[in-house]
């Protein structure tokens, strides 16, 4: 019996079928003393929650880290971090920011795409031939 | 500029007469002098014709034209198809499944669009091009958000050499990702 061809591999292509945020895990650290970590203190204190509530696929962990600035750690599902500094800004500041983790899909930024698209299909008209007629 | 002109027809208005019919001839100083340059204010010119949207095709109306055929075997052929979009003023080529890089669009993450500008949607064999989008009712494009991100920095450096003058400008794009879902005609009723 001749071997199988190969089956495709499946192509992941988020939205499709389902959209996926793609981050998974958010970690807080702060200084309960320093003064570059009050910002953060004060988004624990007033918004934290409904940011939580807001994005319920997000595992949000809060961690003190004495002496240190604040930082927001985002873990996305390819396994890439990203590590914000939160030093001085206000918990509206901190908001706008974070949005960098909720927001993107992987922690690296990417030069724009030329030209915009980004296809795996093949053409729908076909290749062009100097044989072929419009 | 308007004090130039104000002054110019003031002064044709005291020379000899072949001057005195050419400021007639000009557009009035006074109409010129209401008209407010580089700003929102409402102006005596025409507003321009309200841009409505794209009148739906229905099956009556193209019954007797030649492309009744043509937009039959579009609508009839099981795909796939391609679509010219325009987005923010920008043409985008997309099928379905392919990922699309815009400008940031205020939408939520996860928001499902129905793009409505197509400019152009057709099959292996047919095209159907609008003038200058093609109607609403048959072309359907839909897309979903998927994320909201920033290109990578990239910084302009101003210097002018031998004169302690050096700038340094960054940029980050703000940039918005969607998936089409679906490029689909729909059979007119």
């Amino acid at each position: 019996m001749p071997p199988r061809p190969p089956l495709p591999i499946p192509v992941f292509k988020n939205g499709v079928g389902m959209f996926v945020p793609q981050i998974k895990r958010i970690v807080f650290n702060y200084c309960e003393r320093s003064g570059s970590s009050r910002g953060l203190i004060d988004f624990f204190q007033r918004d934290l929650k409904q940011f939580a509530e807001a994005h319920p696929h997000v595992e949000m962990v809060v961690h003190p880290r004495p002496s240190k600035h604040p930082l927001v750690k985002g873990t996305f599902i390819s396994g890439r971090q990203k590590v914000l500094c939160v030093k001085n800004m206000s918990s509206k500041e901190i908001q706008e920011h974070i949005k960098l983790l909720t927001e993107a899909a992987d922690a690296h930024a990417k030069p724009a795409i030329k030209g915009g698209v980004v296809s795996s299909t093949p053409a729908v008209r076909g290749i062009w031939s100097p044989f072929k007629q419009i | 500029m308007l004090r130039s002109l104000l002054s110019r027809s003031a002064t044709a208005a005291a020379t000899s007469a072949p001057r005195q019919a050419a400021a007639a001839a000009r557009p009035a100083v006074a109409a010129l002098a209401s008209r407010r340059f580089n700003t929102t204010a409402v102006t005596a010119s025409p507003t321009p014709a309200a841009t409505t949207a794209t009148p739906a095709l229905t099956a009556e109306s193209v019954a007797n034209s030649k492309a009744a055929p043509y937009l039959m075997h579009l609508a009839q052929s099981a795909g796939p198809y391609y679509a010219l979009l325009e987005i923010k003023g920008r043409p985008y080529h997309v099928t379905k499944g392919d990922m699309l890089q815009v400008q940031h669009l205020k939408v939520p993450l996860g928001a499902k669009l129905v793009l409505d500008k197509v400019r152009e949607i057709g099959s292996a064999s047919v095209s159907l091009r609008g003038a200058p989008y093609v109607a609403e009712n048959l072309a359907r494009v839909e897309a979903v958000v998927i994320e909201h991100s920033f290109s990578e920095k990239r910084v302009t450096v101003k210097t002018k050499r031998r004169k302690g003058y050096k700038r340094t400008h960054g940029h980050r794009q703000h940039l918005t990702s969607l998936r089409i879902t679906e490029v689909s005609v729909q059979p007119l009723a």
